[in-house]
């Protein structure tokens, strides 16, 4: 148990350091995001090359990758362990599925980034008629992406309301529009769920730019 | 010891990275705030922890058997409606303020949501020491909140919502170590109050919701070192391990079958046995963890030097509701039962059941009687001779059917404490009925439990909260004569939940808060006749004490609503048509002292 604290403990350590680095890109511009966009049309194909297919055989041991937020190029897989391995393609989801609880895979090296709760993401598929502009243009084919986080008490938002088409925090029942940029719709949370922009490559989702907010609840991180 | 040291190495080292990233952290040399150090501080003993004498406020429930009484009578049914305010402290802190003020020979410590702890002087209010415990910058948890500390020796104990227990100098604040006793990350947060029992501090974390094994682990008040650590779900060879059978689709149900020890417990010092209640089962759904599910529901009985399980009582088999039992029992000798008197426990459940129980001092633990204090239409009947309910299967809650129940899951009573007066012999419950829910139960296989995720087996949209007669209300104060097993009065406070402790005092007074019109209410002990009330700044949900300091007798009370009464509040204002649910209830926690004139 001790053994194994001392890790978590390690973990934490790293986390804050990343939680520097995230700091430093939550502040987002056009101008930063076309750079990212180019980067990510340059660094896909080159991604692609390097993995060859759509699945990873294995997640390899855990390093500081795994506690990096979400970045350009990054694919996803499931959070649950049992699902983990696979990467999620925009064929996986279907517009009557809920909100999937996913984490962020470097497609380089196969690292999963599930080193920080800070990387739990909701993905889901829905109707492109129904999104806002700027959640259209966030999404990839009407798939959108949020951070899991709740901004009230950092609990994810797992909760699924079908008949609102929203999302619910379990822990203080805030609801969240992923139609209207992941906005607040009731209860205690203060603000909006991160975006995070999508785009697709060879079916695979991909992470076209970083969170468009900072992650979590309480005041915002110094810069 | 080396561990020990090795923890606070770590901590050092990573805390000041983490605080880059973080308003709520700061470094390890400035976890302490202090004002001014305390002088003379008064050793607390096991002797004074079990005398209990009146001017203190000690233990979280002011002594060990679990009363929730003082002994003082100053102030007293004649003179409560001369109540004054006589100082007020901000914790400059939003969320649910649950811990009662606890006082030693004149200084007062009162721990708050997100893990402060204030150290003030309890006649004037001046502040002697802040601590900010340094929990980890992507923290979450359900209930963001905290129900006391434990007072040891010369110092205080706090558990952090990270699954840390704490020490802390006394005087000054400063943290002298501390032990991870749960792991925050999967769902192992930790809001009891630690109990201190023989240079052991005793806390358990919570995890119901998100199928964790519950546990008590105890830890060496000197070192931090682990003492002794018990599972309340026993594993394979153990006694009990049995109820856990190896069916259906998850056949290993008891890793994660939850019963957390959330709650501080009680203490029987002339046999030297605890009694601690048991939590609700993980996930809520029982027909996905076959068997009656020990300990699961019920109060235990264990060694304190060993954590050992001497004895149990569960309350119902096989949980399904989310009635968690997780408040220990009241010790009461000299209860009678019939013409005999016994060694008793007795609780007012989450089940919406009364039981009266009887303790043999060796850890033994039978039934005596239980009556229902709210409507419960998921018990057909008591079985007369061993308490174990027959169940109408139409409100047990089962996977893949909608189902509904009453009480509602926050049952007939939560958390708050309730009192037991000696001088009335009655005790005075926080109930809440005419309140029921409904949801259906699904097999949750998109995450596994103890990640970290809700894991009740519901999705919370589906959760219908509800009240069975809409023109009735819900919260009351119940009194119970505990010999003659009656009611003697109820209080009925309309449309509001009723989440306040209760203190009830040798002056023929019972005080407590708890509803949404932010009411402070002194009541008749005797007759229920509400004799004074203040409006606070917010709702008290955190317990009432009284105390002493130069001769002159004091109530304190810390108001803060939030976490579930909040929420709850806020989803039967929505359905209310009568117009008469407070549905805006401010938040922000403030202690409010109170006392008599001078004459």
């Amino acid at each position: 148990m001790k053994e194994k604290l001392n890790d978590k403990h390690d973990g934490i350590e790293q986390t804050a350091c990343c939680g520097c680095a995230q700091t430093n890109q939550n502040q987002p511009t056009d101008s930063k995001r076309r750079n990212l966009l180019k980067y990510l049309a340059l660094a896909i194909p080159a991604v692609n090359c390097f993995t060859g297919n759509t699945a990873l055989a294995a997640i390899k041991k855990k390093s500081p990758e795994s506690k990096l937020p979400p970045q350009i190029g990054d694919r996803f897989t499931y959070f649950s362990k049992r699902l983990q391995g696979p990467l999620i393609k925009m064929s996986d989801l279907t517009e009557l599925d809920k909100q999937v609880l996913v984490v962020p895979v470097d497609p380089k090296t196969g690292e999963v980034r599930d080193g920080s709760r800070y990387n739990q993401i909701l993905i889901q598929k829905l109707s492109k008629d129904t999104l806002s502009t700027d959640t259209q243009q966030m999404s990839a084919d009407g798939i959108v992406a949020y951070s899991a986080i709740c901004t009230h008490a950092g609990c994810p938002v797992t909760g699924w309301v079908e008949d609102e088409g929203n999302y619910m925090c379990p822990c203080h029942q805030s609801v969240f529009d992923p139609k209207e940029g992941g906005g607040v719709v009731s209860g205690p949370a203060p603000r909006k769920l991160p975006a995070l922009a999508l785009t697709a490559e060879n079916d695979e989702l991909v992470v076209a730019a970083e969170f468009n907010s900072w992650i979590g609840f309480g005041k915002p991180p110094p810069r | 010891m080396k561990s020990t040291l090795l923890k606070m190495k770590y901590l050092s080292c990573c805390i000041g990275a983490a605080a880059l990233v973080s308003a709520y952290s700061v470094s390890a040399a400035n976890l302490t705030t202090l004002n001014k150090k305390i002088e003379n501080y008064k050793t607390v003993t096991h002797k004074r922890l079990v005398e209990a004498a009146p001017q203190d406020w000690l233990l979280p429930k002011g002594n060990y058997e679990g009363w929730m009484y003082s002994k003082l009578k100053e102030i007293n049914s004649k003179n409560v409606s001369k109540l004054r305010p006589v100082w007020t402290y901000s914790t400059n802190l939003d969320s649910g303020h649950e811990a009662p003020a606890q006082i030693n020979n004149g200084v007062m410590f009162v721990s708050t949501p997100y893990n402060n702890v204030l150290a003030l002087n309890a006649k004037t209010g001046q502040l002697y020491w802040r601590y900010k415990h340094d929990n980890p910058y992507d923290l979450s948890v359900m209930h963001n909140t905290s129900r006391g500390v434990a007072l040891w020796g010369d110092k205080v104990y706090v558990a952090g919502l990270d699954g840390t227990l704490n020490a802390l100098d006394a005087a000054t604040g400063e943290r002298l170590c501390q032990s991870q006793i749960g792991d925050w990350s999967i769902g192992a947060y930790i809001t009891s109050a630690p109990t201190p029992v023989k240079g052991k501090i005793l806390v358990g974390p919570s995890g119901g919701e998100y199928g964790v094994r519950g546990f008590l682990e105890a830890m060496d008040a000197e070192t931090c070192e682990t003492a002794w650590k018990t599972y309340s779900v026993p594993g394979p060879g153990e006694p009990g391990h049995e109820t856990w059978k190896y069916e259906g689709k998850r056949p290993d149900a008891w890793k994660y079958g939850g019963g957390s020890m959330w709650m501080p417990g009680n203490y029987d010092a002339d046999e030297d046995i605890l009694y601690w209640g048991v939590g609700n089962g993980s996930p809520w759904l029982g027909d996905q963890r076959p068997g009656d599910n020990l300990y699961v529901a019920s109060s235990i009985a264990m060694d304190p030097d060993t954590g050992k399980i001497k004895g149990h009582y569960q309350y119902h088999y096989n949980d399904s509701w989310d009635w968690a039992a997780m408040n220990a029992p009241m010790l009461i000798d000299g209860l009678k039962d019939g013409r005999k008197k016994v060694k008793g426990l007795v609780s007012p459940q989450r089940n919406g059941y009364m039981y009266w129980l009887e303790r043999d001092g060796k850890g033994k633990i039978d039934y005596l009687e239980g009556k229902p204090f709210v409507a419960n239409n998921a018990f057909k009947s008591l079985d007369p001779k061993t308490g174990r309910p027959t169940y109408d299967y139409d409100h047990v809650p089962v996977t893949g059917k909608r189902v509904s129940y009453c009480p509602s899951l926050w049952g007939g009573k939560n958390w708050p404490y309730e009192s037991y007066n000696p001088e009335t012999g009655m005790m005075y419950v926080p109930a809440n009925d005419n309140i029921c829910n409904s949801f259906e139960g699904k097999f949750q296989d998109d995450v596994e439990p103890a990640s970290g995720q809700f894991w009740a087996g519901i999705d919370i949209p589906d959760l219908d909260v509800y009240l069975a007669d809409q023109s009735k209300g819900v919260g009351q104060m119940q009194a119970w004569d505990v010999n003659k097993r009656e009611k003697v009065w109820q209080h009925d406070y309309g449309k509001t939940m009723n989440w306040g402790p209760v203190l009830s005092t040798a002056g023929n007074i019972v005080f407590s808060a708890g509803t949404n019109d932010r009411m402070l209410r002194a009541f008749d002990a005797k007759t229920g006749e509400v004799l004074w009330e203040f409006p606070l700044n917010s709702t008290a949900i955190a317990p009432p004490v009284a105390y002493e300091v130069d001769g002159k007798q004091y109530i304190a009370i810390t108001a803060g609503y939030g976490v579930d009464p909040h929420w709850t509040n806020g989803v039967l204002a929505a359905k209310d048509e009568s117009g008469e649910w407070i549905s805006d209830v401010p938040e922000g926690g403030v202690i409010w002292v109170f006392a008599l004139p001078d004459a």
